[in-house]
């Protein structure tokens, strides 16, 4: 189901027979998975059905008990620190101890960590801030913002070095239906920038409306990959969710 | 030697981060150490001679407080540690940044010294303030006095790592301050010295040689007061040291097991 319409092209990372246990629990058994250059992919599943693990493995955070993740051709395993400076990561909550600094300080911050200095950098954030809309927030602390904002400040933050994949992880989680739908449009803007995106959600209009591609897990399992028509089309339902629930009221026999 | 120079620009970029951090809340902490050091000086200095102790017990308690401000500000790092470390983990962004893991935890191992020993540095104005000729600072090998209180503070850094990394929840915290910090610190010679405990506890004295908090102790008020009725500077100088290494390697190994890390 990898290389559906659209798609026959050389997969930008490829996930080859991961697996992932934290002691005795199993959290993630074979997963095969390529994503694309420019291609926005969804991990769905259930709360504990391993799409966090597996975004953080994508981000490097976390090592794979066994299989591997290539990139390019070669295993990040390989060179971690030069894998890490083209992603970027968007975590699902950041740090309180950040919110003492302005929105400017903390991209300006993160600039420097990816290496970017002086006018480029400037110029940079002041792209980052009118693309993001964060001017009338960029000396403000981000203690002081909203939820909405800060998570608009994060996905900012995340494409600041401007990092070939992005790793999203619920990112309009807890947010209104309006500033879900305010970022929904930032990440269609990072995707048309050529940005990869793994994007962990259990929003599925969320999933419908950014992903090219999703992948459904089910207890640790890559249950589905392709499209979502594709998926509704096998699950012989007309929408997502129809097909997720169907998944869920099979449970075990999966 | 790419990587390596990639890394440690990031490194050094997040003690900047750190210090920018640190210095919005400087002029508070600074407060809280002057109030703390007048309050235990004035005690000690003023109140405790009345009671027969002697006249240098100021000064003693001031060379206390200069090993102390890192062990008082513990309490706050393992929080924020443990904080950040529970429930969505926001510290795992940093661990995404193109940095090595042993990179990763010493810059939580530094961040917490740079802002103990700017508290430690307030002690002496304060203590200077309150006690006047009581505290003769004269003789005070600063050459040797100021890497030690680095050192100190590093080892201070990395227990907070160790103890934050041990810790699994918030409400935690307080029983290993209790059971654990508090009676270390107790014991470690904060208000009297190795010697005198050796003649009163002979034992405890025996046990408490495994205590880095004597070690620290022991070394400031050697470097402040003079060698004599403390243990040997070299030795002081010696063991807190190999204690500073093996918490850096113990936060390192902690850490990637509690957070799973590469």
């Amino acid at each position: 189901m990898d290389d559906v319409e659209g798609y026959k092209k050389d997969a930008l990372l490829e996930i080859r027979s991961v697996n992932k246990s934290y002691g005795s629990l199993q959290v993630l058994t074979d997963i095969n998975l390529k994503l694309y250059r420019g291609e926005v992919l969804a991990l769905l599943g259930v709360n504990g059905a391993g799409k966090t693990t597996l975004s953080s493995l994508i981000a490097a955070v976390h090592p794979v008990a066994t299989g591997d993740i290539v990139y390019q051709g070669s295993s990040i395993y390989h060179d971690i620190i030069a894998y890490r400076s083209i992603i970027g990561y968007c975590p699902q909550k950041i740090s309180d101890g950040s919110g003492m600094m302005t929105v400017y300080d903390q991209l300006w911050f993160t600039g420097q960590f990816f290496g970017i200095t002086g006018h480029v950098l400037k110029d940079r954030i002041d792209d980052i801030l009118k693309s993001f809309s964060l001017e009338e927030v960029s000396d403000r602390r981000l203690g002081e913002l909203s939820g909405g904002y800060r998570q608009r400040f994060a996905l900012a933050r995340s494409v600041i070095h401007l990092p070939h994949i992005v790793i999203l992880d619920e990112p309009t989680v807890a947010l209104d239906p309006h500033v879900r739908r305010q970022l929904w449009n930032y990440i269609k803007q990072m995707k048309s920038q050529g940005v990869s995106i793994v994007l962990t959600t259990h929003y599925l209009d969320e999933a419908e409306y950014l992903a090219d591609r999703i992948c459904v897990l089910f207890h640790g399992k890559a249950f589905f990959t392709g499209t979502a028509q594709e998926w509704m089309a096998v699950s012989g339902t007309s929408r997502l969710e129809d097909a997720f629930l169907r998944m869920l009221s099979r449970g075990d026999d999966i | 030697m790419k990587n390596i120079i990639a890394q440690m620009r990031v490194f050094a970029s997040l003690l900047y981060w750190d210090w920018s951090m640190l210095r919005r809340l400087l002029a508070s902490r600074c407060i809280n150490t002057c109030v703390w050091v007048i309050v235990n000086t004035v005690i000690a200095g003023y109140v405790l001679p009345v009671l027969g102790v002697t006249q240098q017990f100021g000064a003693f308690i001031v060379a206390g407080l200069c090993g102390s401000m890192g062990f008082f500000e513990l309490y706050g790092r393992v929080i924020e540690l443990v904080r950040d470390m529970t429930h969505d983990k926001p510290l795992l962004y940093f661990a995404t940044l193109p940095i090595s893991l042993p990179l990763f935890v010493m810059r939580l191992i530094i961040g917490n010294a740079m802002s103990s020993t700017m508290t430690t540095l307030c002690v002496f104005p304060c203590g200077k303030l309150v006690l006047g000729s009581g505290l003769d600072l004269s003789g005070v090998n600063w050459f040797l006095l100021v890497p030690f209180l680095l050192l100190v503070n590093i080892l201070y850094g990395a227990a907070a790592v160790v103890m934050g990394g041990y810790i699994k929840d918030l409400v935690y915290v307080s029983n290993v301050w209790i059971r654990i910090a508090y009676p270390m610190w107790f014991m470690g010679c904060y208000q009297f010295s190795f010697q005198i405990l050796n003649e009163a506890l002979p034992f405890i004295a025996f046990l408490n040689r495994f205590n880095p908090i004597v070690y620290i102790f022991e070394g400031v008020r050697a470097l402040i007061m003079g060698q004599q009725g403390f243990l040997p500077i070299e030795q002081c100088f010696f063991v807190t040291f190999v204690f500073c290494i093996v918490f850096i390697v113990w936060s390192v190994r902690l850490i990637r097991r509690r957070l799973d890390l590469i």
